[in-house]
């Protein structure tokens, strides 16, 4: 109690008593008593000095008797007093000050009308509903507990009783009567006892005469029978407060970790609702690990929770909503304000509820923890604090409490906080459990008022016993009979009320000294044994089992709705952090500006004109501008889940959808890259001049990025940490740019690796090699010059090479069998070379109609002969002739062509070539540095010359492998224009990386390979060992 | 799920193949209405041909013949490459080609491998553009250019090259290509040797121009028989023009004694024969002026 209460109170007290017949010397005894209650001897003189002063007691003579009516004054003075109270006390110590006046009236039982005039002015400043007031008054007042009447009391009574409206309950071992009144708006409880009983509250006697206040976690003794707890107490006035009905009860829990050892032993208790139940224990005892199972997010090793006859763990569906867990990190996101985080969150829990509501529910909300003043600031991060740590525990609390849990479970919720503010969080926890809720509360090092808040407390001990479940005074009176201290009755100190929840590790952990003094780090008392000697000392508490479930008042909204609100969510906080939104609008038109102004090259040195044509960096271009993709894409995306892991973890008990939660990442990514990309390609193409084709390179360029997205997405769910994830980006970029094909010729790579006239299969799984390809053929042959001439050219180039480099090639081949054929022994040579005939006449037959050969089966060593050789050397000048007049048709077709362009409107046609075509990409898609135009391998001809202009040739129906830069793919027996099947073939690999993050498939890699790998070293070390032995 | 991605697969599937736009087809200027009627063959004799070829100075002689004068390098006698990109027809590339292999002898003679690289690579996207590019070996063609030790390699490897070619393209009924290498080959040696001529006049250029009057009228009559195209038809009035300056220039034949000679193992003789050129210098002049009139035409856009 402060001074200043004191003060007023005393002139408070003074100016009563003074009240008509004046002071009673049994009134200044109370006064005297109450002193001495709160204050040492020399302190208590000064206040009743005061006292003395104000009610004119002079020198402690109480002056004669006289009838003095109220002075205006005084009643001024009271009002100035009781103003001054109500702005510096809580309406609970109103309470107690009021509840105080009457007792001092009470002592003289002199309620006069101007004594209680004064008492119901003070009650009408303290802004006291009458029915406090008339409860206060009557507990006050009454000379019997037969005369109460208020549905507020609560008594114990040792004989037969019978009470209107109020609760009684018998007890047969109780001498007497204790009465208890509960103020329900402030939730106080007050003890007074009729016919001497004999009782100790917290360790101490109490007097008839006075009114305890019954403190957070007391115990009131009765001689012969059990004890009362304060949590009984309340327990009693809640039950029909409450429609809520928990039964909880862990049955002989036990855990084991992974490796082998245990965690914890045989855990059994119950508790019901409106209870606080701390677990304590010293570091590594396994409070986290018991709070983990207890709220059902871990699986006991042996054992079972039920919650109203539920299976925890085998029925989770079923108690889906009831269970909230805090747990001890933030789950706040930085980016949003204290509203937008609870606003969101209660948007998530509660589907059916308008947002005008949810707007009200959160104010309020906020308003009961006192964050309404911080409502609009941001949250910040842990190192840039905005708001302070109590507030964060406070709104990380909110976020579970506004879906109203009927069970929750808080992990260390005063860690890093100031005494302050624990108690804050504390009593926060504590009004909960007031409302009917339980509430399960980890805390490492709690001080006396937080220790004395708990209703239960469950104390573990090394290696996962339980040492002690029950009350929390219980608990240090318990350890201090089995340590036979002095004092051992008493749980509190008697001055200051405080209790000191370090004496019981203390005598927990004792350990054994050795002669010299010296500690030997052995216990006195084992854990096992702490926990025998606690089993045997107290039978364990009874719950009823509760059917029914409690209330859910969440409910989830649909999977679309939770799809828009994560989207609003991540939109906001990404919204809100300007240093991102900056980054990634400018990143982009950035890099487009650089790379493109930097390659924007003029050919001609003597020539100020840019010339789209002439640019020989086009293919870095597009090589680059898939590299940006990929980068970008990568680097927005690797860290979103991971960033978000705290929050899934929480948000997956809620059963909200991940598909939702993962929808709305992808859209707003997709959506960033798709203007990434836009920003890109305009500002690039323009600066380089690539006309036209802005859709495709943006749509090329989004598709990277969309699958970097996807695949940045992928890791950030399945690494464990930023750095690893930072690691595999280059680790990811860099195979992906050198196989894109534009790095490296896909037929100048390791021997291994390489898919004559195929890309590698390797490459295949690279996105970049099919972008990077649909764009590269898709700016040479649909720009507006190729477009004129691509077919043209298509037909020539592909009778050119059968005319110049394949047929020959046959002939040659047919030349060498002969003159082969002609020496003996020769046979195996002689096979490869009509092999290759057969296959290759075998094809050309298919390739070309009306051209048949009849001796193709007769194309081996035994059965080859001049005749044979013959006939085939007539059908490959029949080819020839074939391939030649389709040569000359195309040549003609497109000389015409450019002789009519040119007779059209030569400059028009000089410019387009000058504008739309670019030789660097023409080079190399036509592949002109290619020395080999053809090569024999596995019996077959393989061409590479001028591979844009030639088809892929498929084995299958699904074969969709081809070369690289073909311009057409082959799926299901139909050619497709390969700009379409590349960013389809790249969307579809999205698709999959969707589902492999659908179903984590990446984490669950990761792990089984981290196990498995392990194990392997394992066994090889120990087999290595066993060989040695011997 | 699995329906899911099925269904969304498909979607994007269709989308992509629906997206890609019907890009406003070519401007309508550009839609092509002409028709592929193949050209028939010109009937020119493989002989009348051959015989051209035999008369033309080759490339390599003429720069040989240059560069036997004394008369220095000179860079500006070259015809740019730079406008190679602009020729937008056969007919213009072709022609080119001719102009540039010369060239490529030109400057080989002169030891201008820096040069080379360019002209040489000139050459081959010509080439390669008019689907011959099988009859140059360019990795052969660049290590023979730089060393011009090599010179009968390359003047055997250059007819050759051609022959192949020009048999090539006449098989292909495109003998007009063929005709029109011809035309640029022997329209730039002789705006070499007129070049060259004027600042280092020699009685053997004089002589070696003055004696291509024989073939002009061989060269005009190749090229008359494609004159249904306006291009050539065009080339061809130009040539007129220069045969008519010719014309002018007389050619006096002296017989020699005959000599026997022993070819292929057998005896045969040859009539030698000197010719005489009269040629005044305003006829060079002008002879000069209309060839350059006509090779900057041949390798102007």
């Amino acid at each position: 109690m402060s001074e200043e209460i004191l003060k007023a109170l005393m002139q408070l007290f003074a100016l009563i008593v003074k009240q008509d017949s004046g002071v009673a010397e049994s009134e200044r005894r109370y006064v005297i008593g109450f002193l001495s209650a709160q204050l040492s001897d020399e302190d208590a003189g000064s206040y009743l000095a005061l006292f003395d002063e104000q009610s004119g007691i002079i020198n402690g003579q109480i002056p004669p008797k006289q009838f003095i009516s109220t002075s205006v004054i005084d009643s001024v003075r009271i009002l100035n007093i009781c103003k001054k109270i109500n702005r510096t006390l809580t309406q609970q110590q109103k309470v107690v000050v009021l509840v105080r006046l009457y007792e001092l009236l009470n002592t003289e039982k002199k309620f006069t009308e101007q004594r209680m005039n004064i008492i119901n002015t003070v009650a009408e400043v303290f802004r006291f509903t009458r029915e406090e007031f008339s409860d206060i008054e009557m507990f006050v007042k009454v000379d019997h507990p037969r005369n109460l009447n208020s549905p507020n009391v609560l008594i114990f009574s040792g004989y037969d009783l019978e009470c209107q409206n109020c609760r009684v309950i018998h007890a047969i071992s109780l001498a007497g009567y204790m009465v208890i009144l509960r103020i329900s708006s402030v939730d106080l409880y007050f003890l007074r006892v009729f016919n001497n009983p004999d009782v100790t509250l917290n360790g101490f006697p109490v007097h008839e005469q006075r009114i305890s206040l019954l403190a957070n976690g007391s115990v009131i003794r009765i001689p012969k029978g059990k004890p009362v707890y304060y949590s009984d107490i309340v327990s009693h006035f809640l039950a029909d407060t409450t429609s809520l009905q928990i039964s909880y009860s862990a049955e002989k829990i036990g855990y084991r970790f992974p490796g082998g050892d245990y965690a914890l032993h045989n855990i059994s208790f119950s508790e019901k609702q409106g209870r606080l139940i701390g677990i304590l224990g010293s570091s590594g005892t396994g409070k986290t690990t018991l709070l983990n199972i207890l709220s059902g997010i871990e699986k006991p090793s042996q054992g079972k929770i039920r919650i109203n006859g539920k299976d925890l763990h085998a029925e989770k569906d079923s108690l889906r909503g009831i269970i909230g867990y805090i747990p001890q990190d933030d789950l706040l996101i930085e980016e949003l304000t204290v509203f937008e985080n609870l606003y969101f969150n209660a948007k998530l829990c509660s589907g059916e509820k308008s947002d005008k509501e949810i707007t009200r529910l959160v104010d309020q909300t906020l308003n009961n923890l006192g964050l309404t003043d911080t409502k609009h600031l941001r949250v910040g991060s842990l190192m840039n604090k905005i708001i302070s740590g109590g507030q964060r525990k406070r709104l990380n609390i909110a976020l579970e409490l506004i879906r109203e849990p009927s069970i929750m479970f808080v992990d260390e919720p005063t860690s890093g906080l100031s005494s302050r503010d624990s108690e804050n969080v504390m009593d926060l926890l504590r009004e909960l459990t007031l409302k009917g809720k339980l509430i399960f509360v980890v805390i490492h090092q709690p001080s006396s008022v937080l220790f004395k808040m708990f209703d239960h407390v469950l104390i573990l001990d090394n290696g996962g016993y339980m040492s002690f479940h029950g009350n929390p005074i219980e608990a240090v009176i318990y350890f201090k009979t089995q340590d036979a201290q002095i004092n051992r009755d008493i749980g509190e100190c008697p001055v200051c009320g405080n209790v000191n929840p370090e004496l019981i590790f203390n005598i927990m952990e004792a350990q054994v000294v050795d002669e010299f003094g010296r500690y030997t780090g052995r216990r006195k008392v084992p854990p096992e044994k702490w926990e025998e000697k606690f089993t045997k000392s107290f039978s364990p508490e009874k719950v009823e089992e509760v059917t029914g479930l409690p209330p859910v008042s969440m409910k989830i909204p649909g999977r679309i709705r939770q799809f828009l609100i994560y989207l609003r969510r991540d939109f906001r906080s990404k919204k809100a952090n300007t240093q991102y939104v900056a980054l990634t609008l400018l990143e982009a038109p950035l890099l487009g500006l650089i790379l493109s102004y930097l390659i924007r090259y003029i050919a001609d040195p003597n020539s100020q004109e840019y010339i789209f044509r002439e640019n020989e960096n086009i293919p870095i271009y597009i090589f680059m501008s898939m590299i940006v993709a990929l980068f970008i894409g990568l680097t927005i995306s690797a860290e979103e889940i991971f960033r978000d892991r705290k929050l899934l973890r929480r948000e997956a008990l809620l059963n909200l959808s991940r598909n939702s939660y993962l929808f709305s990442k992808v859209t707003l990514l997709l959506g960033l890259s798709a203007f990434q990309a836009l920003v890109f390609v305009f500002i690039g193409n323009s600066i380089l001049g690539i006309r036209e084709m802005y859709f495709e390179y943006w749509l090329a360029f989004f598709t990277t990025a969309a699958f970097a997205n996807l695949l940045g997405l992928n890791i950030s769910a399945s690494f464990n940490s930023a750095i690893t994830i930072y690691i595999l980006i280059p680790l990811l970029i860099i195979p992906m740019m050198v196989l894109s094909g534009a790095m490296f010729s896909f037929d100048k790579l390791n021997r291994k690796l390489i898919n004559v006239g195929k890309v590698p299969v390797i490459a295949e799984l690279m996105a970049t090699r099919w972008t990077y390809e649909a764009l590269m053929v898709h700016q040479f042959t649909q720009n507006r010059y190729q477009k004129l001439l691509y077919d043209a050219e298509k037909d020539e180039s592909n009778a050119y090479f059968k005319t110049v480099e394949y047929l020959p090639y046959l002939h040659l081949t047919l030349d060498k069998a002969i003159e082969l054929s002609n020496q003996p022994g020769k046979t195996h040579e002689i096979a490869g070379k009509l092999m290759l005939l057969k296959n290759e006449l075998g094809l050309e037959m298919e390739r070309v109609p009306g051209i048949a050969f009849q001796g193709l089966g007769k194309l081996d060593p035994h059965s080859f002969s001049a005749d044979i050789a013959l006939a085939a050397r007539k059908i490959l000048n029949e080819l020839v002739k074939y391939y030649s007049e389709l040569g000359r048709d195309a040549t003609f077709r497109k000389e015409k062509m450019m002789e009519f362009y040119d007779n059209h409107n030569p400059d028009l046609f000089r410019s387009m070539r000058k504008d739309y075509h670019n030789e660097s990409v023409a080079d190399i898609v036509k592949d002109i540095y290619e020395r080999y135009r053809i090569l024999e391998y596995r019996s077959r001809l393989i061409r590479q010359f001028e591979p844009v202009f030639f088809d892929p040739e498929p084995t299958g129906l699904l074969d969709i492998r081809s070369h690289f830069y073909s311009p057409r793919k082959h799926f299901l027996g139909r050619y497709f224009n390969t700009f379409q099947f590349n960013i389809s073939i790249v969307w579809i690999m999205t698709l999959l990386l969707y589902a492999t993050l659908y179903f984590n498939i990446l984490k669950h890699l990761t792990g089984l390979f981290g196990q498995a790998a392990w194990k392997k070293i394992k066994y090889a070390f120990l087999l290595g060992f066993i060989k040695k032995i011997p | 799920m699995g329906r899911l991605f099925l269904f969304i697969a498909l979607l994007v599937f269709l989308g992509i193949s629906c997206m890609t736009r019907t890009s406003p087809s070519m401007d309508d200027e550009f839609a092509f209405t002409g028709t592929f009627g193949i050209v028939d063959s010109f009937g020119v004799h493989q002989e009348a041909m051959e015989d051209i070829i035999g008369n033309l100075a080759s490339p390599v002689e003429i720069a040989g013949l240059i560069n036997d004068i004394g008369a220095p390098f000179s860079k500006d006698y070259l015809a740019s490459t730079s406008h190679l990109s602009d020729y937008n027809t056969a007919f213009k590339k072709a022609a080119a080609l001719g102009i540039m292999g010369t060239d490529l002898g030109y400057l080989n003679m002169y030891n201008m491998s820096s040069m080379v690289v360019n002209y040489l690579s000139a050459v081959k996207s010509l080439a390669d553009d008019l689907r011959v590019g099988q009859f140059f070996d360019f990795s052969l063609l660049k290590r023979l250019a730089t060393n011009s030790s090599n010179l009968d390699s390359l003047m055997f490897m250059s007819v050759r090259s051609f022959n192949q070619m020009d048999q090539f393209l006449r098989d292909n009924n495109r003998s007009h290509i063929s005709s029109l290498v011809i035309a640029g080959l022997w329209v730039e040696g002789m705006y070499l040797a007129t070049q060259v001529a004027k600042s280092n006049p020699h009685p053997d250029l004089y002589n070696r121009i003055g004696e291509q009057k024989i073939v002009i009228t061989d060269l005009v009559s190749l090229l008359e028989r494609f004159d249904e195209d306006p291009k050539f038809a065009a080339l061809v009035q130009n040539l007129h023009g220069l045969k008519g300056s010719f014309d002018k220039v007389n050619i006096s034949y002296e017989l020699g004694e005959p000599e026997m000679i022993e070819k292929d193992g057998m005896l045969i003789f040859v009539q030698n024969e000197s010719s005489h050129v009269e040629m005044t210098g305003e006829q060079l002049m002008e002879i000069t002026e209309t060839l350059a009139k006509i090779r900057n035409q041949l390798i102007g856009i």
